[in-house]
Parts: C-alpha cells; structure tokens; sequence
C-alpha cells in the first residue's frame, strides 16, 4: 500500500491500455501527506475514456483515504454537498487501528444524513467541524465523479470547489473533479491546480480493451438453446470474441470514435447472432484475424452493414424487433386530427396575408408572386428553420376547411380533437396567459394558438393522408 | 310541449350549480357531459320508464310503452356483458404482455453497459379512457405477483420536473405521507437563500444530527430503504401521459432512472397517446442509447371491431339489427374524428336505445302475441312501405299472370296466393304468422351475410396478389355494404372473384384450412366447400377445372346473399336506419345551434309571459337584436351606425308606428331632442337603458365570436368600429 512503485506501475499500464501516464501523474500529484496534497484536483478526458475505472483502480491499490460521490446521481447542489459531508461524517466511525484505511467500508449510513447543507458556507462551517473533530493526520480525497452530469448548472459548484480547501482550516482534504472534455467552466482552465488529461484512445487501443473482457462475461452473451447454454472452449470462445471485436471496432470505428461505452452496447447487443453459427458447429471457430474468419464475416454482411444495430430511431427499432407491431398496426390518429395538425403547421408558417392567394379557390388570386428583382436579392431564411408564429383558432378551422377535401360538418368533434392536440403538446398555446394583458381574459374570444411540431413530421403526416403540403406553402 | 320542454331545463340549471366541479381537465376532451343529480333514488327500486307514448304513429296505452321498455332493459344487460368480455379480453392480454416484460427484464449484473428496459404503451389517440386503462393495468401489475413488483404512477400533471418526478416516485414508493416538513421544501428554494440558510444553521446548533434529513427528492433515501426490502424485485414507474411532459422532462428522467438502475431495480412504462414516429421526435439521440424498448399495443382496434360486429351486432340472439346508413355514419366517426372503441360501442347502444324509444312497433321483437288482435299495431304493421311494397308487386304479379295462365295447376297456384295474400290483408292471426316466417327469413339472411363477411375476409387473406396491390376492407368497413347490397357488381368484389379462377395448388389448400378453421361444421359454407371435392382434382390437368368449380360457387353463394334487408317486408321493425337521430345526438352542431337560438330565441326560451303592467320587457335578448344587425352587415361596422340601427330596433319593435318615422328624426332622438311622438314611443326605454343593452350585446357578440374590435388605424372613424370576425376570416376562402 501507499506509493505505486515502478514496477506496479508497469503492471498497470499492461492492464489499462495507454493509460500509463495517468496513473504515473497521480502517482506523482497524490500522496497520503496532506501537505503536499493540492487542494484540487481536474481530471478530464472524453466520454468513456477510463477516467473513472483507473481512478477508482488507483485509490484501491494505494489504499488512500478517500470518498466516492457519484455527482450524476445527484439532482441539485444542495445533494451533493449532503452527500460529501455525510461521507466525511462515516469516516468518524472508521476503525482507527490501522494506519492506512480502506474508506470504501465505511457507507454513510442515514444518521450521518442529519445535516442539510443550505449554502457553501454552512458547508464550509460543517466541514470545518468534521474535520476537526477527525483530528486525523492523513490526507483524505473527496473524488467528485461526473461532475458535467448533475443535471443543473454546475458552474458555481465547480467554482466554490476549486476555492473550498483555501477556505478550511485543515489542509488535509483534497477535491478530485472528474469531468467529460468541454465541460470543464472556462475560468477554471487557467487555474494553477494540476490537470489530469486522458488522451482518447487510438483504434488499437479500442480493439485490445474490448477484447480484454472477461470470459465468464462473454459466456454469458452467447445465444441459448433453451435454458442450457452452448459449450465451448475457453480458447475458442476467446479468438472468437476477438475477431468480434475486430470487426467490430473496424466496421465502427469511424461512427463512435474511442467510445467504449458506445462500443460494448453494441457488441452486447449482435454478439448472439452473430456466434450463432459456430456455437451450432456451421462454421469453424477463425483461428485468428488473418485466416479462417472470412467465412463467418460474409455470413454476417447483412448484420454488420445494416442500420439496425446503431440507429437511434425508436421506430427503427421497434420494427425492427417486435414483430407483433408490423403485424398489428400501431395506433393511428383520426383522419381529420391528420388535417388539424397540417391545419395548424400551415397557419404557423404562412402569414395571414397569404391566405387569399394559397387557400383561395379562385384561379387567378392563387396565381403565386414571381420571383421579381426584389425578392431575388433579398437575405431570405428558411421560414421552417424560424420559430412557428402564433394563429387564431378561427383561422385555422378557415384553413382546415379549405384543405379537407370532403364537406364535412364543424361539429363538437373537432373542437375536441383540438383540445386533445393541445393536450398532447402538439399544438401549444402561444404567449402565457400572465404575460400579456389582453389574453389574461379568460373570457376574451379570441385565442392564439402555435403547431408544436416539426416540419418532418408533418410530412409523415400529410403523406399519410395524401395532402399536398408544398402547394401550399409560400416558400 | 312547451311545458315538457321547460321542466327539464330548469332542473338542469339547478343540478349544474349544485353539482360539483368537474373532476379534472382531462374531462375537457369529453364529447358530452353527464350531470348526475344529488338526490340519488335508492337503487333498490326499478326504474321508472322513461319512454313516452307515441301516440302521433300509433295510438299506445302504457302497456305497450312498457313493453317496449321492459324489452330493451332485458336485452341491454346481454349486450353490455359481451361488450365488457371483449373489451377484457383485449386488455387482458396486453396486461399480460406487459407483466411478462416486467418480470423478464434483466436485473442488474454488474454489467455497466447494461440499458434502462422501457416498455411503450401504445394506448391510442383518446386520453379521456387513459386514466381508466392504466389504473387497471398498475392494479393488476402489482396484484398479479402479491408485493413483488411495486408501481409508480406519474402523470405529467403531478410533475413539472426531474425533482418532482423523483419526489414522487419515493413518496409513492415507500407510502410517504407528506409531511409538514415536505411541504416548506428545499425544493424551490435556491442554493443560499437566505432562509434556507438559516435553517440549516439552527439545525447544526441545535444538534438535532441523528435523524436523517436528506432531500425528499434524494433517490439515496429510496436506496437504503431499499436494501430493507429482499421481497421487492421491481419498482415499475408508469408515466401516463408522456407526450404530455415538458420537454426536458422526459431525457432528464430517463437519465435518472438510468444511473439508478444499478441500485434500485426501474422498469419505465411509458403510454403513448400519439404515434411512435411522432413521440420519436421527443427522445433525443442520446437517450436513446440509455433505454431498451418494448412495444405494447393496448387495443387492436381493427380486431376489436370486427369481433364486436362477429360477437354482439351479428350475433344471433340479437333481436335489433343496424342498419347501413346508420353504420356508414358511426364507422365514418370512428375513422375520421374519435378512432375510440368506447364512443363507437356507445354509439351502438344509442342506437338500440332510439330504436326502442321511437319505434311503435319495436315491441313486435319479443311480445308481439300479446297485443289484442284489433290493436292499431296491425293497422301500423300493414302500412309499412316495406310490407306495402310486397303486396303491391304480389298483386301486379297476379294481375300481369291471370289471364296467361292455362293449366289448373298454375290457376291453382295463383288461387292460393291470391287467398294468402287476402288473408294477411284482413287476417290478423294470418299477419302473425307471416310477420314470423318474414322474422325468420330475416334472420336467416343476416346469418348468411355474416358468413359472405367472413368468406370476403378469407379470400383477402387468402391471396397474395389481392393483398399486394389493394386496400384491405375489414368487416367495419364490408357491412355496411354487404348488407344494403351495395358491393353487388363493384369493382372490389370482381377483382377478389376474379382472381380465384387463379389460384394456385397451395393457395387452394388454405383457403380450405380456412374455411375449416372460421366454419363450423355442417354450416352451408363447409358443404359448399365439401362439394368441391378438392382432394379429388389432384394434378394439374384437372386443377383448371376445380378452380372453375369453386369460383363459380363462390359467386353464386356471394350474389345469393347480396339481396338488401330492407326489401323483406317488415324489415323497419328489426332494423334501425336513420342516422339523423344519431348525429344529432353525437355531433351535434355548435355553430348552427347557437345561431338558431340567436335567429330565433323562442325554439330554446319559450314564449315570454304577459308584461306585467308598466313595466319595460323586450320580446327577446338583445344578443338576439345585436346578431340580426350583424347579419345585416358587411365586413366592418361603424359602432356608431350600429348603435343607431340598434335603437332604432329597439325602440321600433315596441311600436309599429316607428316605422313611419325617419331615420333622421330618430337619430336626434339619441341626442337628447325627442319630438312628442317619439317621446312617447320610447319612453319606456330610457336612453341609458338602451346604451346599457347595446353594450351588453356587443359584448356578448364579441364574446360568441363573432365581431372583434377592429385594429386597423387608418383612419379616425375606423377606430371605433367593430370588425366582423367571421365574415373578415372566411371571407373569398
């Protein structure tokens, strides 16, 4: 325990592929005298680029004292803040035998909840009180994991915590802030604290750290016949994984980059169909990368190429898996809630002055401008890329009449498939009720309205209904 | 009637403002409203009847308007109970479904790359049901494996953000009450206020340290109570609405639950009111990666429909059939504005409902031995168009016939019609048995329509090549045709006969599986098919020749049964037709409504009483004086020109001598400068009464829509009149 030696070092760095300048700077930034400590710590790199398995790998070989808070679990400040002194609170209850102490046993436990840490400096008064209650002669390392991750603005946290430790009477606590590159605020990039940089790793490294996964692991992703799992050789299933990941890393290496996390999803999720074929005996086990594998490649073209595995499309995937969706049909609106949608997109998007001229039925006022000297020459923005303007309802029911293509009778029915639109924020009401003065009047007749949908939508929709939506747009 | 008219209004107007406030917003996307009054009768007694005698048709005493109503109550239960065992049947199998997925989703194992499972309730298009639906399905989720699996519902109305989700997920969770202390929350109080620090100063000195006073939005909470509970295996959170949740809100729980997941065992069900491409648009790319989906499709509605036309329309101990117009406008309905198997099956039963209730001789279904034989019912049965119809073309058939016929056996033949039909026409026992063989015959027809319903669907399934390239027509959309005959000669029906003089070996076989598996055995449709022996014309020479065989019997047994009901005499007893009732009840038309009570207030209000003496009435609201004025115009009104035609109204309906008067001495009027006569004329009306009416019906013009202030300024004048709302929107569109 303490300081990594060389030689453990070196081990390391075979463990964790290119990250052996990593554990060398913390080696050399962190010891278990607190007066040599800084009192903060950045340690920042890509998504998924090992920050957290080798701090974590780290503080466990070297036995420092230290607490984990997992900041992305946090909704607000005010937990985080609870959860580091509650964590400094457990450590009273440390056994004080030993001289180097394994933090990690000692889980805060609900009393040491028993403070609400209102402000940053009822915080630094709390902290203050714990560790001089400590008395303890070691340094100890508060690690704020995902610190970009808390889900509110984190910019006045990550401030206070580069001041915090020149703020305590004790010296002996030090703040690690780990964080995804970009997120770190501006004004603490030029801070004298040390910064930790993880490099992103190169396809190389990619391929040799998901082929290092363990093998009871891997065993477990291979398809099932039943309830029995397929058997095969340690060996075999290794070279097998390995030409997997290959292939993998190879085929999407362009699209995800260094990201492992990206990477194991997707391996997770092909690699039963696609060791099917040799578990089943139909195709031999590739000895390695160079011969032997093309076989099971050409069987898996199809997999490896298609858009399935890595689209974020939630409808591609549905189709894609469930079956009974394709059968069945899913749900689909009625026709003229259809037409209300469009209805509503083409009220937002033409202006009133228009009206005449697209909805009209009269030939010659349908008749569309030229392109004259003026409109050639001017700056146009593409009205769908600007925000929807608001309409009158009764303008959209004049719009909707004139796009329906059969007579159909305003009756209560459409007033409530508006209101259910508008319940499904597809149609929202345009400015707050407070804010203007004239549309606080419930009462008032007249109310403004605005479609809440995308323009790729719409076109789903009017196709699905077969409305020719460019005729009557003025673009 | 006019009295009949009013009571029921007035009690109305008592029951609303007694009645309570509406449960929730979610009512606003009902269709109509029941009021439902607070003096309840005991349930215990019978219902009174509520059908009236319909003395203009038929001349009734009680007994038979009870009659009609004690038919229709015995018949309703057996619909209702049909109704629901479908309903649970499809419900049933997707609760199911989802508690299967629940129980199968993999719990955490150690393995970071793991994804949140999310199980996507496709629940339609009609939010007012939702609530119904998901309490019974988290009911039955946590019912099904005794504390198991706990739920979580979360509406979007209950929260607004990630802390509020999750505030309520561990409330709910661990059967929270809330608390004093959870009501002055942390949560809308920022980091260092003032208050907020001060609290957490009293609390450090007063030392109160050992309780635990984590966030109640602190999932950490839920974690360790957790840890004490080894029976619980899944903490299931529904979010009802989830289009409905603020925009952020949805990634942001996701995220949640998703860094959770390794502590606290989240399954996340989400009900979908929209369609799956357009909630699509609401997940970001990124959370995507975090959650892997499910897909639930609560109620096949096209499944549904047909097994409630197969189960409860066609059934055969369905005494009332619907008619094809009437179908026509409740499916046209359903597709186009409601696509909700609750307003459709409501539908229905208002129908059945109106069919009795309007029907004289609707009684005829289940008692018809029971009327006396000199009952105007008989007089009522004969002058049925349909019944009239049949005598009629009987008669001119024997006319055309007598003198052709020259054997004895056809002079026998005509004799004996001849005596038949004598005999219903003054016969009543003879027009009972007659109006049974026609009941029988009826229903006989109806039961061979349903099979030429089910024989259409087979073949559409049957062929590839059919499927290929037209529109499917499910059995909502073929009733209507087939039982007013329509689909004889159309084009869908050619095409579908057409293509089974060529089909294949194989296809020949499934459809005879088919055959077999939607036929009973013994019905006609299974005897046609044994008639073709299709085991026999094994090979290839002799298949051109079974081909021909079956598509010519299919034919003939499609066009037999393509004859429209409505031609067997007394058809209008069983079935009822007339869409005008349904629409008027079901959509009914606001516009034209409101209208009608402006044009013509006397249709709603009833004729005024007599004025009392010396005191001023008008003959009707003014809104009414305001809107004929408005209808008068054109696109702008100047407020001025309107006020004096106003009281020029005003003040002429109450003489009829202002008609004589100008227009110029009736403006002066308003100034001040009444001449004698006209003093006289509106004396009764005071100027400032008038100004007080005009303003109240402009007002409550602008607030029916149809006149707004005019916000054009391009002139003096124009800023005080008034647009016309309706004529300045639609006008040239």
């Amino acid at each position: 325990m303490g300081e990594l030696s060389a030689e453990k070092l070196l081990e390391l760095a075979r463990e964790y592929p290119a990250r052996y300048y990593q554990f060398e700077q913390l080696n050399i930034f962190l010891t278990s005298d607190p007066v040599a400590n800084p009192l903060f710590l950045s340690v920042t790199g890509q998504l998924s680029s090992g920050k957290t398995c080798v701090l974590k790998r780290f503080f466990r070989d070297t036995g420092y004292s230290h607490s984990w808070i997992s900041v992305d679990e946090c909704l607000s400040t005010r937990v985080v803040l609870q959860r580091i002194t509650a964590s400094l609170r457990a450590l009273k209850r440390r056994p004080t035998t030993t001289q180097l102490i394994e933090a990690n046993d000692v889980e805060p436990s609900a009393s040491d909840y028993g403070v609400a840490c209102g402000s940053f400096a009822a915080f630094v008064e709390q902290v203050d009180g714990i560790l001089a209650e400590l008395r303890s002669e070691q340094a100890h390392f508060v690690v704020l994991d995902r610190i970009d991750q808390m889900g509110e603005p984190v910019e006045a946290l990550y401030q206070f915590l580069t001041k915090v430790g020149e703020m305590l009477h004790h010296v002996n606590l030090t703040f690690i802030l780990v964080s995804s590159a970009g997120s770190d605020p501006r004004k603490s990039q030029t801070t004298t604290y040390p910064h930790i940089f993880f490099t992103p790793y190169t396809k190389q490294e990619t391929t040799a750290i998901l082929c290092s996964e363990p093998l009871p692991r891997i065993r477990k992703l291979l398809p099932r016949r039943g309830t029995t799992a397929f058997a095969i050789e340690d060996e075999k299933l290794f070279s097998l994984w390995a030409t997997y990941c290959q292939i993998i890393v190879d085929t999407y290496f362009p699209l995800y980059g260094p990201d492992i996390a990206q990477f194991k999803a997707v391996m997770r999720k092909a690699f039963a169909i696609y060791a099917k074929p040799v578990v089943e005996g139909a195709v031999a086990v590739p000895a390695s990368l160079n011969s032997g594998w093309f076989d099971l490649y050409r069987l898996h073209r199809p997999l490896l190429s298609s858009e399935e595995l890595i689209s974020n499309s939630l409808f591609l995937r549905v189709r894609g898996s469930g079956e009974s969706v394709q059968q069945n049909g899913y749900h689909d609106m009625p026709i003229l809630s259809k037409y209300l949608l469009c209805a509503a997109y083409l009220a937002s998007y033409n202006k009133p002055r228009h009206d005449v001229k697209l909805f009209s039925r009269i030939r010659i006022m349908r008749k569309r401008p030229r392109n004259s000297f003026h409109t050639k020459y001017k700056d146009k923005i593409n009205t769908r890329i600007l925000a929807p303007s608001a309409f009158e309802y009764e303008r959209l029911l004049a719009i909707l009449k004139c796009i329906v293509p059969e007579q159909y009778d305003s009756t209560i029915d459409i007033q409530t498939q508006f209101a259910t639109l508008v319940s499904l924020k597809m149609i929202v009401r345009s400015g707050g009720m407070a804010s203007v003065s004239h549309l606080s009047d419930m009462l008032e007749s007249k109310s403004r309205w605005a479609v809440n949908v995308a323009w790729d939508v719409v076109v789903e929709i009017s196709r699905e209904i077969r409305l020719q939506m460019d005729g009557y747009l003025m673009d | 009637m006019e009295s009949e008219r009013q009571t029921p209004r007035k009690r109305t107007r008592e029951e609303i403002s007694g009645s309570e406030e509406l449960v929730s917003d979610r009512d606003a996307h009902k269709t109509c409203y029941v009021i439902e009054p607070k003096n309840k009768r005991s349930r215990n007694r019978p219902r009174r009847c509520p059908f009236i005698p319909l003395n203009d048709s038929v001349p009734e005493d009680p007994a038979h308007v009870n009659g009609r109503w004690t038919t229709y109550t015995a018949l309703m239960p057996k619909i209702h109970s049909r109704i629901s065992s479908i309903l649970e049947n499809s419900d049933k199998k997707t609760v199911d479904k989802v508690i299967n997925f629940v129980l199968q989703t993999p719990a955490y194992e150690e393995d970071e790359y793991t994804q949140l499972p999310v199980g996507l309730i496709l629940a339609g298009v009609n939010i007012s049901d939702h609530n119904r639906l998901f309490s019974n399905l988290t009911s039955k989720i946590e019912d099904s494996q005794d504390g198991r699996i706990t739920t979580v519902n979360v509406t979007s109305r209950d929260v607004s953000n990630a802390r509020e989700f999750t505030k309520k997920i561990i409330s709910e969770t661990m059967k929270l009450q809330p608390t004093v202390d959870d009501a002055a929350d942390e949560i809308t109080a920022p980091i260092g206020s003032s208050s907020a620090a001060a609290a957490a100063g009293t609390r450090v000195t007063t030392g109160s340290e050992s309780s635990d006073k984590r966030l109640s939005f602190d999932l950490g909470r839920l974690v360790d109570w957790y840890k004490t509970q080894p029976s619980l295996e899944k903490i299931v959170v529904v979010v009802q609405d989830a289009d409905g949740l603020d925009n952020n809100l949805l990634p942001e729980a996701i995220r949640i639950l998703h860094v959770y997941r390794k502590q606290l065992p989240f399954v996340l069900l989400l009900g979908i009111a929209t369609t799956l491409p357009i909630f699509n648009t609401k997940i970001p790319k990124f959370t995507m990666r975090l959650i892997d989906i499910e897909c639930f499709d609560v109620l096949q509605s096209e499944h549904s429909l047909t097994q409630f036309i197969d189960h409860v329309l066609l059934a055969e101990d369905m005494p009332v059939v619907l008619g094809p117009r009437v179908f026509r406008a409740v499916v046209k309905r359903y597709l186009n504005n409601t696509k909700d198997m609750d307003t459709f099956i409501s539908a229905v039963q208002y129908a059945v409902m109106a069919h009795f209730f309007a029907n004289p001789l609707s009684i005829l279904i289940d008692t018809p031995l029971n009327i006396s034989k000199s009952d105007p019912h008989m007089l009522a049965l004969r002058s049925l168009p349909s019944f009239r119809n049949y005598i009629n073309k009987n008669v001119k058939e024997l006319q055309d016939e007598s003198p052709s016929a020259k054997t004895t056996e056809d002079i026998n033949y005509n004799r004996t019609r001849i005596n038949s039909v004598r005999d219903i026409l003054t016969d009543s026992l003879e027009l009972f048995k007659f109006f049974e063989d026609q009941r029988t015959t009826l229903f006989d027809k109806l039961k061979r329509k349903l099979e030429v319903m089910k024989i259409l669907a087979i073949l559409q399934d049957v062929n590839e090549i059919f499927t290929s390239t037209n529109v499917k027509r499910g059995r909502a959309e073929l009733y209507a045709d087939v039982l007013s005959g329509k689909l004889r000669d159309s084009a869908f029906l050619e095409e579908l006969l057409e293509i089974t003089t060529s089909m294949s070996a194989d296809t020949v076989e499934k459809l005879a599986r088919m055959i077999d598996e939607t036929f009973s055995d013994g019905s006609s449709v299974r005897r046609m098919k044994e008639n073709w022996n299709i085991a026999d014309f094994s090979g290839n020479s002799q298949h051109g020749l079974l081909l021909e065989n079956i598509s010519i019997s299919l034919r003939e047994f499609i066009y037999d049964n393509l004859e429209p009901l409505s031609k067997i005499p007394f058809s209008e007893v069983f079935i009822f037709d007339a869409p005008s009732l349904y629409q008027n009840v079901f959509t009914p038309l606001y516009r034209e409504t409101i209208e009608k009570a402006l044009r013509q207030p006397t249709f709603y209000l009833g004729e005024p009483d007599a004025p009392e003496e010396g005191v001023a009435t008008l003959e009707k609201p003014v809104v009414c004086t305001g809107y004929s004025l408005y209808k008068e115009s054109g696109s702008l009104i100047n407020t001025y020109d309107f006020w004096t035609a106003f009281h020029q109204t005003i003040a002429g309906e109450h003489n009829q001598d202002a008609e004589d008067h100008d227009t110029d001495e009736v403006l002066p009027a308003l100034e001040g400068e009444e001449t004698d006569q006209q003093q006289e004329d509106i004396r009764r009306f005071s100027k400032a009464q008038t100004v007080a009416w005009f303003y109240k019906a402009v007002n409550e013009l602008r607030y029916l829509g149809f006149i707004r202030e005019s916000t054009s300024r391009k002139g003096p004048v124009s800023k005080n009149a008034v647009g016309v709302l309706q004529k300045l929107e639609w006008d040239g569109l």
